[in-house]
């Protein structure tokens, strides 16, 4: 379930965006702003 | 507070000189007149709001002079948990963390401050990416700092987990 929801974050590391450049678009893209949330609180365990 | 353009106004920002500052440290005049030349600088006088709590945390600041207060908002309490100087930055953690500003920012004497959206930030990894690298690592250096300030009055005022 949670690899089925990660994929546009999966999608533009495979296109070779940088750690800025997905941090840049999920303050403009409200899905990528979701899964990025989702998993920064993933790996803090919550 | 006032937008300046980095050109033509009477406010200079030598790269340096700001090399002096925590946050610049060890980074080439290069990388730091590109964020110059590419962020949006503000000059604020004495009480002038950088942010309020709430705001959208998509940029950080740096203080290339001056000082700022950073007042953290709890429900009802208000308090001043920090303060803000040369070379320092505001901001960062909120924009790391996808989360909004929790407490507003003010000026306590004029300051010029540099802003660096999160656009910007990762425009300097495309373009320098050396530069941004110890950037980044300043950053963490310095929220490793406030961790460590933290967990001393933690321990000062026998705050348990």
């Amino acid at each position: 379930m949670m690899m089925m929801m990660m994929t546009k974050i999966k999608a533009l590391h495979a296109q070779g965006a940088s750690a800025a450049t997905i941090l840049k678009l999920a303050h403009t893209d409200p899905s990528i702003h979701a899964e990025l949330s989702q998993l920064l609180e993933r790996n803090l365990g919550r | 507070m006032n937008a300046l353009a980095r050109q033509g106004s009477s406010v200079f920002l030598v790269a340096e000189q700001l090399q002096q500052g925590s946050l610049f440290g060890a980074m080439s005049a290069d990388g730091i007149n590109y964020l110059l030349d590419h962020g949006q600088i503000w000059q604020l006088d004495l009480g002038d709001q950088l942010y309020d709590c709430g705001d959208v945390a998509n940029r950080f600041f740096v203080v290339c002079s001056g000082e700022l207060r950073f007042i953290k908002i709890q429900g009802e309490t208000e308090l001043h948990t920090r303060s803000i100087g040369f070379g320092e930055e505001i901001g960062y953690v909120a924009m790391i963390s996808l989360q909004p500003h929790g407490g507003r920012v003010e000026a306590t004497e004029p300051s010029i401050v540099l802003e660096v959206s999160c656009d910007l930030y990762a425009q300097l990894q495309a373009n320098h990416p050396q530069d941004f690298g110890i950037l980044t690592l300043n950053l963490a250096r310095d929220m490793a700092r406030n961790v460590q300030r933290l967990n001393r009055l933690l321990c000062e005022n026998a705050i348990h987990y």
